[in-house]
């Protein structure tokens, strides 16, 4: 993030605060992801929104960051009220909160499920309360797109794998729910990413599609599913996280992200093209990327959960290839913008930091077992 | 093979070899910049390597870390790359792949194959049909169940 940042300390815009900001909610992520305890994730789960919020208010590009920050922080703050009701609940009923020692609190109300649960999924984002997520891409600075891509959602699906273990009773009568409307939402979702014109746009689209996914996998309640969603939110992040880097370099170049603009880039910058290539088929999950381990799996974990799922998933597929494979055609070949004057070369910065993205993400499907089934 | 036939014929072949040990040779050219420093017969030691520092500050490509000072750019550059890449990727790869079994889980995989392996030889089946010992299964009653539907 403080690779993709460069233009903040060249034109020193409060470069000191930014670093701050940064790392500040590096240490709140640490702590979210570390806790053992249910209060104390809650904590942290709700802590991360004031340094996002000051990172897209303060660094975003366009005036309609404001608006952004309001869906941001209203769509995760109204779900997350629950959740705490959800916690005080498991407390009165279960005496502790901790991870390890949680089972069946006894609590035989389905509101509880839905406090539970709504607000990792506004934060994950299911496809009806997604509208906070391009928004929130589109006008935040590179570095808050991608600790947003890469790891803030995951918080959502983390935080559902470690709650439904104790939902279990209410997951196999209601969990049909948000399977069809992640399925059906995600197919939707990357017909919407086939008209998109803005190319950030377009990539915080494609996550809400792979979200849709992961969140059908974890609500199997099956192991694979959870080891399949597990995967695939590792390679979603690093995938979406290395797409928005190429997005920002090509905006940093040409000053637009709208894709009539960027086009042709193999003839402007065509050491670029071979990330392009790499991350967009790695979205897409053609071989040998994580995000195939992860699709496998959890394609394995909903058709065992039921079989009409394939006519969803079937469509889901295509559908990805076909906008990923557009986007990367009509980015990279043909003739590019004439209104560009300049165009300046690849650094060697934004080439590490991209290959540091693709890296993981093509190498991590060699070590299957201990990625998967690390649960 | 062309190139071959072409090459044998030999004009274009004795020039190329002239012109390669000739360093004398004069190469008339209307383009001032380059014949200064290429054509000169014995150049020096020092007003290569001044020449060459000169050329390199004035071309300088920053690697993308500082577009001002050229120290801070490379010092940035050098010390990104040996974070990541020579302490966490080779060296966080090193300690990945030789770490020791975290939780036993290739040894009982191991375990699990050879006692396979065993039962196999013996003709046994896979799994004992009563790895549990069937009177300590306690199972509700068919008043407990109820309507409770079983799914196996």
């Amino acid at each position: 993030m403080l690779l993709a940042r460069e233009s903040v300390f060249r034109s020193s815009y409060f470069s000191e605060f930014f670093l701050f900001m940064v790392l500040f909610l590096m240490i709140i992520l640490f702590c979210s992801f570390g806790s053992v305890d249910l209060f104390s994730f809650y904590l942290f789960f709700e802590g991360r929104l004031v340094p996002t919020l000051f990172l897209i208010l303060g660094w975003g590009y366009q005036p309609e960051r404001l608006q952004a920050g309001i869906y941001l922080i209203l769509y995760t703050l109204f779900a997350s009220l629950p959740l705490l009701v959800g916690v005080i609940g498991v407390y009165n009923s279960s005496g502790l909160l901790c991870f390890f020692f949680l089972s069946d609190p006894c609590l035989s109300r389905v509101f509880f499920y839905f406090c539970m649960v709504f607000a990792f999924l506004v934060r994950i984002p299911l496809f009806l309360v997604h509208l906070w997520l391009p928004k929130a891409h589109v006008e935040a600075p590179i570095s808050g797109s991608m600790i947003l891509a890469g790891v803030l959602l995951k918080l959502g699906g983390y935080g559902l794998i470690r709650v439904m273990v104790f939902l279990v009773n209410f997951s196999f009568n209601l969990n049909f729910f948000w399977i069809s409307i992640s399925l059906l939402g995600g197919f939707l979702v990357r017909l919407v990413c086939l008209r998109q014109t803005d190319l950030k746009s377009l990539v915080a689209y494609s996550s809400v599609a792979h979200i849709g996914i992961v969140v059908c996998g974890i609500m199997t309640v099956n192991y694979w599913g959870f080891c399949g969603s597990y995967v695939l939110m590792i390679a979603h992040g690093l995938c979406s996280s290395g797409l928005f880097c190429l997005v920002n370099i090509v905006y940093e170049r040409t000053g637009s992200r709208s894709l009539l603009v960027n086009r042709g880039l193999m003839c402007l910058i065509p050491r670029m093209s071979i990330w392009w290539f790499l991350l967009r088929s790695c979205n897409m999950a053609a071989p040998p990327s994580l995000n195939l381990l992860g699709e496998v799996v959890l394609f394995r974990s909903l058709v065992s959960w039921s079989w009409l799922t394939i006519l969803m998933l079937g469509g889901l597929s295509f559908f990805g290839a076909a906008y990923t494979l557009y986007i990367y055609s009509y980015s990279q070949h043909g003739s590019f913008y004439s209104g560009i004057y300049s165009c300046s070369i690849f650094y060697v910065r934004e080439f590490l930091l991209v290959f540091l993205h693709w890296f993981p993400l093509n190498l991590l499907i060699l070590f299957r077992d201990v990625v998967s089934f690390w649960l | 093979m062309a190139g071959v036939v072409r090459m044998v014929q030999g004009s274009v072949f004795r020039r190329s070899i002239t012109l390669s040990y000739g360093k004398n040779v004069r190469i008339i050219s209307t383009s001032k910049k380059n014949r200064e420093t290429v054509s000169v017969a014995e150049p020096t030691d020092k007003s290569e390597t001044t020449e060459s520092t000169i050329v390199s500050k004035k071309n300088w490509v920053s690697y993308g870390y500082d577009f001002k000072r050229q120290e801070d750019d490379t010092n940035a550059m050098h010390s990104t790359f040996f974070f990541s890449i020579t302490l966490c990727i080779v060296f966080g790869g090193f300690v990945f792949t030789y770490y020791p079994d975290v939780l036993l889980r290739d040894w009982a995989q191991r375990e699990a194959y050879l006692e396979l392996r065993r039962r196999e030889a013996q003709g046994l089946p896979p799994i004992d049909r009563n790895l549990i010992d069937p009177q300590k299964i306690v199972l509700p009653s068919d008043e407990e169940l109820a309507d409770t539907d079983i799914i196996i």
